[in-house]
């Protein structure tokens, strides 16, 4: 210990003096050599972690996102140029890149721990790695795709119909390539819907509420219907969104008041929210929509558009007790921001009075396919968007 | 006179061997700790202040 001490004392004595004996020159000029061997050995072996061969290095990279490239169009082209893993991962601006290093002492410790080692272990993972690298290129406008393409430098000519149509859009915006191209490269998270569900999310945090006899509640989701309380007869689905009335409870059930209309031709198994509107509030069987002892009729009126006669029916029916929405606007606010999030990606997205109720179907139905929406989700963005159509918002027509 | 030879030899010695130390040892390895420092704070600050934008 006390050698340890004389030795730095010693050093500390040469070191906070001028050199004595070196020359100024050779001091300067072996500083300078030292420092370019250093930081081209650094970069080397910095370089050296930005590699394919290293990434794979490391058995769950292997096993799955490098096989998964392989059937890919970024593996294997007509034009032979391919990605390797830095192009998409390692950012290229150094700052970036450094920090992504830092970042990457995280994947040290998984690798040390065996946090991925299995298939399994990956799986369960997959979500959340996916989640981090789509948060990247959601910020930085996907930066490292135009590391190879370039808006300007495409030939929309050269493309499918569809595909032309929706670049150009994409072009025009200067657009997040990943915004619409996830699972380019690698296998797309499964999309665990009760998880990820917002809506069911927002059900099950009002789990274990009590509800009113008397008041009225929303359904958040997709909801069940019984004839009793022992839920042994499936009737249909309440859609989400849809008002009814509390009227009983018993063995975790509440019995509930559905205040609808319907066709009066054929089953009438559709239940609307009013005459000659098509919101639907709820879809039975063939069987529960004609049990009498489950409806009471209303008024009969016939619709002059389609010569539909609709009829007016009160249908009594059971609901598990789950988590049910007492302000309608919650379940509207959530609505209102997945319609301005969903739909505004490819196009500005049309005001909701801009349409009346029924013509929003059509509009709505058409557009499904390009966007990746959960049935309640879909089904409460549809019916916000009738809710605040035409028909119901007089003012912003 | 002796003396002082050796004793210029010994400092001679000593110079030369911080100097070694230094360029080959310290300041290498503290290169490379700042350099990661460097990238810690970044990400430190990526994940108080948001990912690096559209550059």
């Amino acid at each position: 210990m006390k050698k340890i001490f004389s030795m730095i004392a010693r050093f500390w004595g040469v070191f906070n003096k001028p050199s004595k004996h070196i020359s100024l020159g050779i001091v300067t000029c072996g500083a300078f050599l030292a420092g370019i061997i250093f930081w081209g050995g650094f970069n080397t072996a910095l370089e050296a972690t930005n590699t394919e061969e290293f990434c794979i290095s490391c058995h769950s990279m292997k096993e799955n996102n490098y096989q998964e490239i392989q059937k890919t169009i970024h593996w294997s082209n007509r034009s032979g140029v391919r990605a390797t893993c830095p192009d998409c991962h390692v950012p290229h601006k150094w700052s970036d890149k450094i920090a992504a290093k830092a970042r990457a002492s995280k994947d040290v410790f998984g690798w040390l721990l065996g946090t991925v080692d299995t298939k399994e272990k990956f799986e369960s993972k997959r979500l959340h790695l996916a989640q981090n690298e789509w948060a990247r290129f959601k910020a930085n406008g996907s930066l490292e795709c135009r590391n190879c393409h370039d808006y300007k430098s495409m030939d929309f000519a050269k493309m499918s119909q569809r595909g032309a149509i929706q670049m150009r859009k994409a072009a025009e915006r200067d657009q997040s390539c990943v915004d619409c191209h996830k699972g380019i490269a690698h296998e797309l998270p499964e999309m665990d819907d009760s998880a990820n569900s917002a809506l069911a999310k927002m059900s099950q945090d009002l789990d274990g509420s009590s509800y009113e006899t008397g008041k009225s509640y929303y359904s958040l989701v997709q909801t069940p219907l019984y004839a009793d309380d022992s839920a042994t007869d499936y009737l249909g689905v309440l859609s989400p969104a849809t008002q009814f009335t509390v009227i009983d409870e018993s063995n975790g059930r509440l019995k509930i008041e559905l205040v609808t209309w319907h066709k009066a031709k054929g089953y009438g198994r559709v239940l609307y929210f009013d005459f000659a509107k098509n919101i639907v509030q709820a879809t039975l069987s063939k069987e529960a929509s004609q049990d009498e002892s489950l409806f009471v009729r209303g008024d009969k009126k016939e619709d002059d558009l389609t010569g539909l006669p609709w009829e007016q029916v009160t249908f009594t029916l059971w609901v598990d007790k789950k988590g049910f929405e007492e302000s309608l606007q919650n379940i509207w606010d959530y609505a209102k921001e997945a319609y301005q999030t969903t739909c505004s990606v490819c196009h500005t997205q049309p005001a909701e009075a801009h349409f009346d109720a029924n013509t929003w179907v059509g509009m709505f139905a058409g557009m499904q396919g390009f966007v990746n929406l959960d049935g309640d989700t879909h089904d409460v963005i549809l019916k916000y968007l009738q809710s605040h159509s035409s028909d119901y918002d007089k003012a912003n027509h | 006179m002796k003396q002082q030879i050796s004793s210029i030899a010994a400092e001679k010695k000593g110079e030369w061997k911080l100097f070694i130390f230094l360029t080959v040892f310290l300041f290498p390895i503290l290169a490379t700790v700042s350099v990661f420092g460097y990238g810690f704070i970044m990400w430190m600050s990526n994940i108080l202040f948001g990912l690096p934008g559209h550059s």
